[in-house]
């Protein structure tokens, strides 16, 4: 096989759309859990001057020196404004249609106007939030981004229960997860890196102060005080985890104990720290990338249904996956 | 999938792939110029000059907000979710931030509050906004958003005549210093303003 036909099957691998369906009913989730749990914050968060915690205007005043182009929740006031709406009711609204279109991702119902909808909705309000945003928020924006751009497949959707014909091409679905798959490697290589300089994660200390710094301290520093003793251990596995799962997450051999070691690191984040969004987006994007994987027989009926797609090329590269 | 459109979707993610690249090095190289990391034998100066290569390609370096090729980097980059680096809780954990508003009544009674909101999620939104309060080294606006805390912090407080704001870290025990019997945390005040109803401009550093 010559260099072009290498390539092409690397990031042109067939894939059923089992990583795809679990990437959406996991944002999803994710959307609702948000919306949910910002629900009594909403407005004092959003809202301009005077009426809010802030100011939505100074933070999207401040967002328009970047650029005027990305979205904001200012826009939805404004349209809402025309129809006679006030600010507070735009604003509910605007959390109304979060809330909905996450409930439409997770049945797969209008899959592709619901996956808009939400990415739409939360970079407004992430973007609107200016200072109140964290690492969380973006690591959404990349997941409901990338569902809005991957060809949604029908398995565990209402679209597909209503409309069984027709099968998203699979090498389409293969280079879609290779972007996210890819996509991951960098985010762990650079977090890695980026401990790795700081003493802190060689010798514990860093750890220590993320469980009993307020506000993720979680646990009474009495309880984390009895587990010193691990502490540098464990922070030199994190500084050793990250950086390698660019490299030990694609052989078949490293791939489980890598994903496990990782997706234990979130969860720990998550319950610990009580970075609960935080830990469940990371845990799907992981899921969806390198957990979830690709069901022959699926390939096999996409191939009928596919056109593009030669079914000898798909099944030599769903051999090799 | 023909060839011709894999190439082109190979071109996105090459272009995708490398702005994902470019603003992680150039998160990387703002710690390692800021000097919040030593590299020994490496001056930040070093740092400062690499670091012009990614904030070339992103657009950043240029102060005019019309810069087009700016625009449109960061529409895409924050569209995607991919305009910052991840180095999160790296390289090291700095002390968490806290603010506290002293609210005086006029019969000389004082009750103190944090800014706050209902759920457990805001609370956490409301924590990172004041971790990035501490960041700035620019004056004028830790003052305006501190201000603005202070000003949702009277609504519920409508009878004080003044607040006063203490800005500062709260640092826990370190594990030598939890080893050695020390358990309770150290509050280090910053930054201490004073905010008078009668005149919103009267806030003064005092520290």
């Amino acid at each position: 096989m010559n260099r072009r036909a290498r390539t092409f099957a690397f990031f042109f691998p067939a894939e059923s759309g089992g990583w795809l369906s679990a990437l959406r009913i996991g944002m999803g989730l994710v959307v609702v859990s948000e919306a949910w749990t910002l629900h009594a914050d909403w407005n004092a968060l959003f809202a301009g001057t005077g009426k809010g915690l802030v100011s939505r205007e100074l933070f999207e005043g401040l967002l328009s020196t970047q650029s005027p182009l990305i979205p904001r929740l200012g826009w939805l006031v404004w349209i809402g404004q025309r129809f006679g709406l006030t600010e507070e009711t735009a604003l509910a609204f605007a959390w109304l249609l979060l809330l909905g279109a996450g409930v439409c991702l997770i049945a797969g119902f209008f899959s592709r106007p619901a996956a808009i909808v939400a990415w739409f909705l939360q970079l407004a309000a992430a973007k609107t939030g200016g200072l109140f945003t964290y690492g969380a928020d973006n690591f959404i924006t990349i997941g409901l981004c990338y569902l809005v751009l991957a060809p949604f497949p029908k398995p565990w959707s209402w679209d597909g229960w209503k409309d069984a014909t027709g099968f998203a091409n699979p090498e389409r679905l293969g280079f879609h997860r290779r972007i996210l798959q890819l996509h991951l490697c960098l985010i762990y290589f650079f977090s890695g890196l980026t401990k790795c300089l700081g003493a802190g994660w060689w010798n514990g200390e860093n750890l220590w102060r993320a469980l009993t710094s307020p506000p993720f301290a979680k646990l009474p520093i009495e309880i984390v005080g009895t587990v010193i003793p691990l502490l540098p251990a464990i922070g030199i596995v994190i500084c050793l985890l990250e950086p390698s799962y660019a490299f030990l997450i694609w052989p078949s051999w490293s791939r489980r104990p890598v994903l496990a070691g990782i997706c234990a690191m979130h969860l720990a984040i998550g319950l610990l720290m009580g970075m609960y969004l935080f830990a469940l987006v990371m845990l799907i994007l992981n899921l969806a990338a390198f957990g979830v994987a690709g069901s022959r027989r699926e390939i096999g009926d996409a191939a009928e249904t596919a056109p593009t797609t030669r079914v000898s090329q798909i099944a030599r590269q769903s051999g090799r996956e | 999938m023909s060839a011709a459109s894999r190439r082109v979707f190979l071109a996105c993610l090459a272009l995708h792939l490398t702005l994902i690249f470019v603003v992680s090095v150039h998160e990387t190289f703002w710690l390692l110029k800021r000097g919040v990391v030593t590299i020994i034998g490496v001056h930040s100066s070093a740092w400062e000059s690499l670091d012009r290569i990614p904030e070339t390609m992103l657009g950043a370096g240029g102060s005019s907000s019309r810069n087009l090729w700016k625009i449109v980097v960061a529409t895409y980059t924050n569209a995607a979710g991919i305009e910052v680096g991840y180095g999160y809780f790296a390289p090291n954990i700095p002390a968490a931030s806290a603010l506290v508003f002293e609210c005086h009544y006029p019969d000389g009674r004082v009750e103190y509050e944090k800014p706050n909101l209902q759920g457990e999620a805001g609370q956490f939104r409301v924590s990172t906004l004041v971790d990035q309060i501490d960041r700035t080294d620019y004056d004028r606006w830790r003052i305006a958003l501190i201000k603005l805390l202070a000003r949702s912090t009277w609504k519920r407080h409508p009878d004080a005549v003044m607040l006063r704001a203490f800005f500062g870290k709260i640092s826990p025990p370190t594990m030598a210093e939890y080893g050695a019997g020390k358990r309770e945390e150290t509050f280090t005040c910053l930054y201490v303003y004073d905010f008078r109803r009668e005149t919103s401009e009267s806030e003064k550093p005092r520290l």
